[in-house]
Formats: C-alpha cells, sequence, structure tokens
C-alpha cells in the first residue's frame, strides 16, 4: 500500500495529514465541548421583549363586514388587494346571528410575544426602530411557519405570505412601500385611516389583554347612537 | 432541563421549554414524525451543533484516512479507493437530498411543493440531515484535496479540453472522422463540469452556512437577503451538474465500467485502455500518444 | 402594476364537463360586467331566440376591473345575464346583478367573470378555488334551501372554521380565512322557474328575471368560488387617494358631526337603512350595520335574531305593511318573511305582486276555497309567517294555486280568466313585461321609460332617491327643501354630460314626454350599462348627484366615477366615453332582444298605466317640475300616460339614438359608428335591420 501524501509536509516537521487530523479533532472537540458548557453548565437567558409603543383596537360590534381594512392593509404593504395578504383578517358567517357573525382578527402586538420567541433565526423580531412593533424582517425568514403555529390566537396573526415566501405581520403600517403616509406606531395605520365604520383605532396604552379580545366600545357617545343599530 | 443550545451565543429570549437540545437518536427520530408528547423538532435549530461538526468530521476522517493510488492488478485497475468512494457517495446522495428537499420547499422563483406547518418541518429535518452528510463528505474530499493536491490537478481541465471534448463526442455521435483522445483519469469533459460544481459547491455552502448560522447569531439582514438568492441560484447550477453528471456518469451504457467502479473501486484494464488511454500511459509511466498528431 | 383585470374569463360547459379559459382582453373594450356579458353572449349563444330554460341559453356572471378593489359602491357587485324565465309577452335576455363579496372572490380566483353554456347530465355545483374549476354531484342539494346549500358548500370547500386554510398540497398554493362566495338557486327552482332568484350569502339576490329557474333548467344547483390571490391596480396611491376624497361624500366620513339632512342619499345616506325597512330592533333584536365587500354605505344589517340578516328594501317590505294591518307595529314575522325569499330563491318582487293581486282578489271576492281562484292557502292571515310560509310551499311543491302562479303571474291571469280585467285595473300590478309595478311609470318617468324600452324593471334609482324619495319626504314630514327645485335641477343636468339639458329633470305633466327627458332616458340608459352594469357601480351607491355633504349639495358625479375607473385601469377614459360605450352595450342589447321578436309596437305599458285608473298613492309623488316658468317640486300623482304622447316620445327617443322610428331597430349607420357592423350585419340577415 503507497501512501505518497505523507510525503508533504507543512511547517516543520508536520504533514498535511497531521494538519488535518488537528484541525479535525480539535474542532469537533470545541464543539462538543462547547455543547456540554451551553447545555449543561451555562443557565438560559431570558431577554425581555420591550413593549410596543402601539396596538390596535377593534370594535367587533362597529364592524359592517366590508373588508375595506383587508384591502387596504394589503394594497399599501404589498401593492395589491389580497384578502389572503392582509394582515388583519375579518371573517364572518352571512347567517350567523350578531355580534358572532363577525370577528376582527387584528394583531394583539403581544407583550410576550409568542410569534417572535418561536422565531429561529431573530427573523421575527420587536423592530426598535418603530416603536419596538412585532415584525418580520423577510430576508431573514426561513418558512418555518414556527410563527405561524405559535400564534394562540385563531385565525393565526401570523401570515404566510405565498407569493413572497416568508411569514408576515402586522406592523402598524411601519412598512408601507404602497402608501405615501407615515406608518408605524408613530404614524398612521391604513386600517384604522380607511375603515369607514370607524371601528378600528389606535392606541398608544397597553390594553388589557383576553383570550376574547379587548373590551372595546368605539360607538357608544358618537353618531352611532343615531342609527337605531347595536347598543 | 437544559435550554435551547446555540453554539455561539444565547437566545434573544426562550421561555418556551419546547425546544431543547437534543442528541442524534433524537434527530432521527423527529424525521419520523411527531412522538408522543414530542413537538415536532426543527433540527437546524435544535441541532445546529451537528453542521459545525460534520464538516470538522470529514476533515478529521481525512487526517486519518489512508490513500491508494490507482495501481494496476493484472486485467483490473484499482481506480477509487475507500475514501473515494465513502467521499463521492456522501456527497453525491447528500447533493441529490438536498436538491429533492431544497425545491420541495421552494427556491425563492418556484413554489413550495409540499403543504405548510408539519410538511415543511419535515422536508427542513430531511435538509437538515442530508447536510450533515454532504458537508462531512465534502470536507472529507476537500481536506484530502488539500492533503494531496496532485489530486485536485487530475480534476482539471488542461489545454486539450476542447480538442479532446469535440473528437470524444463527436465519435460518439457517429462522426467517423474523429479518432478517440487519449483521455486521462478524467475525460476532459468531466473536468470541465467539476469546475462548475466546484464552484456551485463553494456557494452552496458559504451561503448555506450563513443561513445556519442565523439560527445561532443574530445575522445582518443584507448578509441573508444576499445569501438566500446565491443559495438558489447555486441550487439550479448544481442540478444542472447533477442531472447532467447522473445522465453522462450512469444513465448512458458506456459509462457503466466506471459507474461499477464507485461501488468496486476497479475497472477493467480492457476499458481503460480504450477509454482512458492517457490515464494508463501515466500508470505506466509512458508518453501519452494521440492518433490525432 | 395591474389594470384591476385578472385577464381571463371562465367557461364552463356543461354539456361536455370542459373548463376553458377565455382572454379578457378579447372583450376589456366593453368594460366588465354586462358590456363584457352581452359580448360574451353574442359570441357564445349560438341561438339567441330560444326560451330561457333551453340548454342553448348562455349565462353569463361577470366581474368587473373594479372588483375587489376599493372603489366604493361598486367592488362586491357581481352582474349576471341570460334569456330569462320572466317576462310577457317575452322573456327577453336580461339581466340582474347582486352585492356582497362574490366578485372579489372571483377576481382573487383569477376570474373576470364566468360563461356558462349548455346542460349538465346530472345535478352539478360548480367549485371554484383559484385556477382550480371542478363539477361537483349536487344531487343532494337541489331540493335545499339556499343558506343550508352554501352551508354544506363552505363545509365542502374549507370547512366553516374561522381559521386559515390551505388550497391544494402546496404551502403556495394560498391560504384563507375566507367562506367561499356562492351563488346558488332555491329548491326545485325548475318547477317555479319565473318566480326564481339567484342569491349570494344571507340576502344578496338577483332577484328579477327567472334566474333561479335558468341553473336548475342547467342542472345548476350553485356556483362557488374561493380566491386567494389579489388584485392590482394602476394607481395605488391614486385609488387610496380618490377613496378618502370620496370619503366626504359620505354619511360615515362625516361621522363626527352628520348634520343629517332629511332625505334619500345615494353615497350620503346613513349605514344600516334596512333596518327601518325590516322593523328595527323591535322585530330583529340587537343590530350591525352591514356592507358588501368595500362599501362605506353599508346599507344592509344582520341582527341579534338572525332574522333579516343581509336583507334590503323589496324583500324586507314583504310584510312590513301587512305586519303594521295586522299587528299594528313590526313583528319578527317582517324579516322572517324576508328570510324566507332568500332561503327559498324566490322572487320578492313577485312575491309581492302575488300579495297585492291576492289581496285586490280578496276585495272583488274572487278567491278563496270554492270561489272562482280556488285555494285553501290562509289568505285571512296575511301578515303572517304561516301564510307565507304556505304560499311559498304552494309554489315549491306544485300545490293548490302554485303551479297556475309558476308560470308567470300573466300567464296564471289567462288562465284564471282574470287577464284583461286585472291587469287593465292594475289589481295585477305588473307595469312592464310582466314585472311587477316598482316605481310609477305615470309620475317617475324615466323609470317606466327606460323599462319599456328595455328588457325588465330598470330597478335604477338614480332619479329617483333624490327627484322622488327626498323631495316627497321634504313634503310629507314638512321639511323645509335645503335646495330649491331650481338648484337640484341645475346639479343634475350638469351632470350629464352630452345629455345635458337644462330641462332634464322636468317632471311636469308636458316635461315627461319632451326631447329633453329623451335626453334624460338615454343618459340613465348608456350611463347605467356602463358604469353600473359594467363596471358594477352599486345602484344604492351612484350616481351621485345631489349629496348631503357635497359643496352647495354636489355630490362627486361625474369626477368620481372616472377618478376611480382610471385609477383602477389606468386607462384615460373620460365620462363621456364611458357613455359611448354604455350606448354601445345599450345598442347590443337591443339587437339581441330584437332577434328575440323586439319590435316598437311591443313597448307600450299595461292598459292600467295610460288611464288614470290608478289608485292614487297614498303618500305624495313629489318631483321637480318646471310649471309657468318656474322651477318647483309637484306632486305629479294621479295622473296616467297619454298614449298619443308616449307614442311621440318614443319617436323623439328613437330619433336620438339613431333607431328607426317605425320598427325601434337600429339603423346600420348607427351600429357601424359604434364599432357594431357585425351586428348590424346579422340585423340584416334575419331582415330586421332598422330603415335608414
Amino acid at each position: 500500500m503507497v501512501d505518497n501524501d505523507t510525503k508533504d509536509v507543512v511547517g516543520q516537521g508536520i504533514s498535511r495529514r497531521q494538519f488535518m487530523t488537528g484541525v479535525g479533532g480539535a474542532g469537533v472537540g470545541m464543539v462538543l465541548g462547547g455543547l456540554v458548557v451551553k447545555g449543561f453548565i451555562l443557565p438560559d437567558e431570558v431577554l425581555a421583549i420591550p413593549a410596543s409603543e402601539g396596538y390596535l383596537l377593534v370594535d367587533t360590534k362597529k364592524c359592517s363586514g366590508c373588508t375595506t381594512c383587508m384591502m387596504a392593509c394589503s394594497l399599501v404593504h404589498e401593492g395589491r388587494s389580497d384578502y389572503s395578504l392582509s394582515r388583519i383578517q375579518i371573517t364572518q358567517n352571512p347567517m350567523g346571528r350578531f355580534p358572532d357573525d363577525i370577528f376582527m382578527a387584528q394583531c394583539r402586538q403581544c407583550p410576550y410575544p409568542p410569534c417572535v420567541e418561536a422565531c429561529p433565526t431573530g427573523a421575527n423580531h420587536a423592530d426598535a426602530e418603530n416603536g419596538n412593533v412585532r415584525t418580520v424582517d423577510p430576508a431573514k425568514c426561513i418558512g418555518c411557519e414556527r410563527c405561524i403555529q405559535a400564534c394562540p390566537y385563531t385565525p393565526s396573526r401570523m401570515q404566510w405570505n405565498a407569493i413572497d415566501k416568508n411569514a408576515q405581520k402586522c406592523d402598524l403600517c411601519a412598512n408601507t412601500p404602497y402608501w405615501d403616509e407615515e406608518g408605524g406606531p408613530g404614524g398612521k395605520q391604513a386600517c384604522v385611516e380607511m375603515c369607514p365604520m370607524h371601528a378600528i383605532t389606535f392606541t398608544t396604552q397597553t390594553p388589557v389583554q383576553s383570550t376574547d379580545g379587548y373590551e372595546v366600545d368605539l360607538r357608544t357617545g358618537t353618531s352611532w347612537e343615531l342609527l337605531g343599530l347595536s347598543a | 432541563m437544559c435550554g435551547r443550545v446555540y453554539w455561539f451565543r444565547e437566545p434573544v429570549s426562550s421561555n418556551r421549554a419546547d425546544v431543547e437540545s437534543i442528541g442524534l437518536s433524537d434527530v432521527l427520530k423527529s424525521l419520523g414524525g411527531v412522538g408522543e408528547g414530542m413537538e415536532r423538532e426543527l433540527l437546524f435549530d435544535s441541532a445546529t451543533w451537528l453542521v459545525w461538526s460534520a464538516p470538522l468530521v470529514g476533515v478529521l476522517a481525512a487526517g486519518l484516512s489512508r490513500r491508494r493510488d490507482p495501481v494496476i492488478e493484472d486485467t483490473r485497475i484499482l481506480r477509487h479507493d475507500m475514501p473515494a468512494r465513502i467521499t463521492h457517495w456522501t456527497h453525491g446522495i447528500g447533493t441529490m437530498m438536498l436538491l429533492i428537499s431544497g425545491i420541495a420547499l421552494g427556491l425563492f422563483f418556484t413554489p413550495t411543493l409540499v403543504g405548510g406547518g408539519e410538511p415543511v418541518w419535515t422536508w427542513m429535518n430531511v435538509h437538515f440531515v442530508f447536510v450533515t452528510m454532504f458537508l462531512f463528505g465534502t470536507f472529507y474530499y476537500g481536506a484530502n484535496t488539500l492533503i494531496s493536491p496532485k489530486r485536485f490537478g487530475e480534476h482539471l481541465p488542461t489545454k486539450n479540453a476542447v480538442d479532446y471534448t469535440k473528437r470524444h463526442y463527436g465519435l460518439l455521435l457517429g462522426f467517423k472522422k474523429f479518432t478517440f483522445p487519449p483521455e486521462a483519469k478524467y475525460f476532459e469533459s468531466e473536468k470541465m463540469a467539476y469546475l462548475m460544481a466546484f464552484a456551485s459547491t463553494v456557494l452552496i455552502i458559504i451561503t448555506g452556512l450563513l443561513k445556519v448560522a442565523a439560527h445561532a447569531i443574530d445575522m445582518p439582514a443584507w448578509i441573508l437577503a444576499v445569501a438566500t438568492p446565491v443559495h438558489d441560484i447555486s441550487t439550479v447550477a448544481m442540478l444542472a451538474f447533477f442531472v447532467a453528471h447522473v445522465f453522462f456518469a450512469a444513465v448512458i451504457p458506456v459509462s457503466w465500467p466506471v459507474l461499477r467502479s464507485m461501488f468496486s473501486g476497479y475497472v477493467s484494464r480492457e476499458y481503460a485502455e480504450k477509454d482512458h488511454a492517457g490515464w494508463i500511459a501515466k500508470i505506466e509511466g509512458r508518453p501519452v500518444t494521440d492518433d490525432a498528431k | 402594476m395591474g389594470n384591476g383585470y385578472a385577464g381571463k374569463i371562465l367557461k364552463v360547459d356543461l354539456t361536455t364537463r370542459q373548463i376553458e379559459e377565455i382572454p379578457t382582453s378579447k372583450y376589456e373594450e366593453w368594460g366588465g360586467g354586462h358590456g363584457m356579458g352581452s359580448a360574451v353572449f353574442w359570441d357564445l349563444c349560438e341561438d339567441k331566440t330560444v326560451t330561457g330554460d333551453d340548454p342553448k341559453n348562455v349565462m353569463t356572471i361577470m366581474g368587473s376591473p373594479v372588483s375587489g378593489t376599493l372603489v366604493p359602491g361598486a367592488s362586491g357587485r357581481t352582474e349576471v345575464q341570460a334569456i330569462g324565465l320572466l317576462g310577457y309577452p317575452h322573456p327577453w335576455y336580461t339581466r340582474g346583478n347582486f352585492g356582497g363579496r362574490f366578485s372579489v372572490h372571483l377576481k382573487y380566483a383569477g376570474w373576470d367573470g364566468i360563461a356558462i353554456v349548455g346542460k349538465a347530465d346530472a345535478p352539478v355545483w360548480i367549485n371554484i378555488v383559484d385556477d382550480k374549476v371542478t363539477l361537483e354531484d349536487a344531487t343532494d342539494l337541489m331540493d335545499m334551501d339556499t343558506w343550508k346549500t352554501q352551508e354544506l358548500i363552505w363545509d365542502d370547500v374549507r370547512g366553516s372554521q374561522s381559521d386559515w386554510s390551505a388550497v391544494g398540497g402546496s404551502r403556495d398554493g394560498g391560504r384563507s380565512t375566507q367562506l367561499p362566495a356562492v351563488l346558488t338557486c332555491g329548491p326545485k327552482a325548475g318547477t317555479c322557474g319565473p318566480l326564481t332568484a339567484l342569491i349570494h350569502d344571507a340576502g344578496n339576490a338577483v332577484g328579477n328575471a327567472g334566474f333561479g329557474g335558468v341553473f336548475y333548467s342547467k342542472n345548476l344547483k350553485a356556483v362557488s368560488v374561493l380566491g386567494t390571490g389579489g388584485v392590482e391596480v394602476a394607481d395605488t396611491a391614486g385609488l387610496i387617494e380618490t377613496r378618502k376624497w370620496s370619503a366626504a361624500y359620505a354619511w360615515t366620513g362625516n361621522a363626527e358631526d352628520p348634520t343629517p339632512v332629511t332625505g334619500s342619499w345615494q353615497q350620503g345616506a346613513s349605514p344600516g337603512q334596512a333596518a327601518g325597512h325590516l322593523g328595527g330592533t323591535v322585530a330583529m333584536g340587537d343590530l350591525r350595520a352591514n356592507a358588501c365587500a368595500a362599501c362605506p354605505r353599508s346599507c344592509k344589517v344582520r341582527s341579534s335574531s338572525g332574522f333579516g340578516n343581509e336583507s334590503m328594501c323589496v324583500e324586507a317590505l314583504l310584510n312590513l305593511s301587512l305586519d303594521y294591518a295586522t299587528n299594528g307595529a313590526p313583528t319578527d314575522a317582517t324579516p322572517r318573511v324576508a328570510d324566507m325569499s332568500n332561503r327559498y330563491g324566490l322572487n320578492a318582487y313577485q312575491l309581492s305582486a302575488i300579495r297585492d293581486w291576492i289581496k285586490a282578489l280578496i276585495k272583488k271576492d274572487v278567491i278563496g276555497p270554492g270561489k272562482q281562484i280556488d285555494t285553501q292557502l290562509p289568505i285571512d292571515k296575511m301578515g303572517s309567517v304561516e301564510f307565507w310560509e304556505a304560499l311559498s310551499m304552494a309554489i315549491i311543491d306544485q300545490t293548490d294555486i302554485g303551479p297556475d302562479l309558476s308560470m308567470g303571474l300573466v300567464q296564471a291571469a289567462e288562465k284564471w280568466g282574470r287577464l284583461p280585467e286585472d291587469l287593465a285595473d292594475g289589481s295585477l300590478p305588473l307595469a312592464y313585461w310582466g314585472y311587477t309595478h316598482h316605481y310609477d311609470p305615470r309620475t317617475e318617468a324615466e323609470w317606466g321609460w327606460g323599462s319599456i324600452l328595455g328588457d325588465r324593471d330598470i330597478n335604477e334609482h338614480d332619479f329617483n332617491f333624490t327627484c322622488y324619495w327626498t323631495t316627497s319626504n321634504w313634503a310629507l314630514l314638512g321639511v323645509t327643501p335645503p335646495i330649491t327645485a331650481e338648484r337640484m335641477a341645475e346639479i343634475i343636468s350638469k351632470k350629464m354630460g352630452p345629455y345635458s339639458d337644462p330641462m332634464n329633470v322636468d317632471y311636469s305633466d308636458e316635461g315627461i314626454y319632451s326631447e329633453a327627458f329623451a335626453k334624460t332616458v338615454a343618459w340613465h340608459r348608456h350611463y347605467t350599462r356602463f358604469y353600473k352594469q359594467s363596471i358594477g357601480l352599486c345602484d344604492w351607491y351612484w350616481a351621485d348627484f345631489v349629496n348631503p355633504y357635497g359643496p352647495d349639495f354636489e355630490g362627486i358625479t361625474p369626477e368620481g366615477e372616472q377618478k376611480f375607473l382610471n385609477a383602477v385601469t389606468g386607462g384615460g377614459l373620460s365620462y363621456e366615453d364611458g357613455l359611448e360605450v354604455g350606448r354601445r352595450i345599450w345598442n347590443l342589447d337591443r339587437a339581441i332582444w330584437i332577434m328575440q321578436g323586439r319590435h316598437r309596437d311591443m313597448e307600450v305599458f299595461p292598459e292600467y298605466i295610460y288611464d288614470s285608473v290608478g289608485v292614487k298613492a297614498a303618500t305624495p309623488y313629489v318631483m321637480p317640475a318646471f310649471v309657468d316658468g318656474n322651477w318647483i317640486y309637484k306632486d305629479v300623482n294621479d295622473r296616467g300616460i297619454d298614449r298619443d304622447k308616449a307614442e311621440e316620445f318614443k319617436t323623439r327617443f328613437y330619433t336620438l339614438e339613431g333607431w328607426d322610428v317605425e320598427t325601434g331597430w337600429p339603423t346600420r349607420s348607427t351600429l357601424e359608428e359604434l364599432d357594431l357592423g357585425y351586428v348590424a350585419d346579422k340585423l340584416e340577415e334575419i331582415g330586421k335591420l332598422g330603415a335608414a
């Protein structure tokens, strides 16, 4: 058996083969060592995610189900009216009974956002430049859909954008390339601006969360009371 | 209970305990579906360490391997020693499965073939497993090459590239005016394809490792905005090479002797003298003679 | 950048079960909706003289470039056309449209419209999910009501859960949280064709024309569409800006200080108007305003009782007056009867004619057990759910007088020997082509002229809201008109493009026969054919003539139409261009009617319209009129149409349109001017081209 390779020498007295053996062995050792250190010795570090500086509030009883918000949302973000790309979802059962015939599914910008926590690459993050709104950086999204699964609400406030192939969510209009208004927690939101019923509003105060939604009444004390509709 | 494991630094946040560090047996288990009480793991996330280990194991293996040069044994010639066969098949099978799983998961310009949720995680995990195999095989090969650069040289085209390729395939296509060139161990056409495969492999590995790194560190978005499309475009180049390679090296009957040698290690002397006259001449220390000259 | 079009029209051949695509570009010159529908019908219907239930009949269900966009009062409307089953002496090639969200899903699924030809060999429903189109077995659905049918189809397509569901095997195949939009006929719609409607969601109906029966005759129960895509418009920022601009003209855009001005407005109306028609919270419980897609007007309601959801106007009013008469106040019978007409897929207009006719027949003492019209129906309980249920079931199950009514009301009157008398004295209130008396041709003349010169009860409220409802309400409630009749006439005239005439809305006894009024009718025919029926602008939102929030009461027509349409399509269509496309469509439709047998002589009203024998309405019918050199608001109630003057009016109108005044047929030069030379060829071939 011939092994000419041992004749090649790197530096002084160390063959290329020995060098490779050393590099490989040491590397594997470091990885495994690091694994042990990280896994068993260092404690888990839990970093708090700063609260969003803005929230959408919706009054489901005021919603007419016209879906203007959905068309507007997808239009300002994606340049197309597209229910499936809207970051706010209005679901309705035409034969249902008020107020359960319509459900407004807006992102809550959760204080402890499971979607952000579930993201393996940091694509889904609190955007410090835009009031810590929870948002997805499409470039970093690997499409694993962890966030979609992690959202505790139904329907999931995370969407899969089948055109751009990344997850997306409500960013309070921080990034709206097809709109000439300043968006984000400090600006305007297309759904708030466009909802003809004024059933969506914006607040900087952290609303109290419940699984049933926020208790919001945008009707009482407004001209709505002239219409002879719901209390 | 230990937390989510990252090699380079801690996670941004983890107050969910469902993603844990897992071992190899868990990696295999998670491919089969969601086990009892076990949430589907994303192996890229929970077993990132394997991705870093695989190339290093490949390098280590190269260091520990003993290589044999081609040698004539009576009527047969040793063409591929065991390390060559291992690197070829781990690299090759890895490539094939990465292409399949990668395309199933959707290149950035093609729709995902699989459904959302569970199927995506399964295919991402398939991708993961073959990433480790591919990295092992490729780095095993790479380290071998660094140990003996002459092996690399055997793969590089020579000044004969255009002439030999024209004659080789011209003859195959039935143009009688050509004579078969005295090809070396690898055909000149293979050597040119090798360069393309080499380039796309390098790009795929660099961009792939960047993508994996994003699981462990907070990567700047622009890097991934470049890495992802480059990874996908390299995939297309790799796919083209892969298809061509399989066709010329496995599908057409003239390639079958060499295909067999990728399992047994040997080709017949008769075949080698016919198709690789230049190679035989070199092993025997003779000058290469070319009928055309 | 898009232009609002999806790019393809779906052709479903039920006979061969073949699914084909027609490129929309072939028909884009027609705008969309009705224009496209008529052009497609012209091309696909091989024999336009067949009856509505013939397999050769072609039905089109069309959206428009603005479907699925933010254009208010337009995004969610769908136009349906085919040879109808309702009509006397002849069911014409006709139309209807409906609101809701069908057109949005059709667009988002990638289709500008659907053309249905042939007849299936077994009951089917058409299942459209994006570009995947399949024919599904509908055997079990054929006798099912429209709500149950839709619920079963929702379950079948995606389940009724409100979570995301994926389409197809790929995760990039699209996802939706929405229920598919379904258009369906009622139970056994084939047995009572002329009385049938098509229903979408709870209460959006293509009421007139008997299209439910056309579905049934094709062995087609329903069309379901779920779209997970979207639509791009030419000028995104421009569309948003125009929408915000127009919001200032809507009640909702002025919600902080709506300062209600008494009146019946289009765009300016307040949300939830249907509540009033349905008996309000007393009859239904708590209510929400409910809108069609992207519409700020939200005229419908949904209720905590689940009664009256999405019902409007005619079906809502079906029982209201009876309810008042019987119970002194609205009860849940009113919304429940509305629901019944929707669930059974029956045409509420025809039901209301049956209601009024039965009332008249009771007065004449000719209906009841053992009487000339022998019936066991509980006609002593009109106003109750029980009566309406019995009547509906008699029609659907073909019992009692159901089979007679199902032939069509004129035909039933003929069979019962009541035809000359009841139609002549208005007991059988069918004012045009056997369609139910809606607004009165004697007073609101453009409604009557438009209807007999066309194919059906026009049901176009452009002038009606302003010139009748608003003005009559002022009179009824003693409100001082916030604008003068002169100003109203001025606003409307200036919005009528090339048909503008200071006397456009002179509803005086002479005015309604005038040259100016002929222009008004021409404007109306052309405007509605394009802007309403082809682009889909909702009749309850557009045209916006007089608006309580506009500067000096001026609404956004015609700037609104033009701005919105061009923001979507990116075209440079002027208001006048649109009217001209409308004229082209109107002439194409007329050619089809001529092939079906239309002639000037047929374009007449029933007897009761001519002689003032109709019972004078209990409420005022106040309209703008130019009398003795002054514009006034005049009660024009209690007048008949003068037979001779009506004929003179028709001559004026035909002349204006470039039609042969002897026959009412378009001339070659008129058709060629509209680039309809091929239509002229066809009419010439059958000897029905107007003489120059």
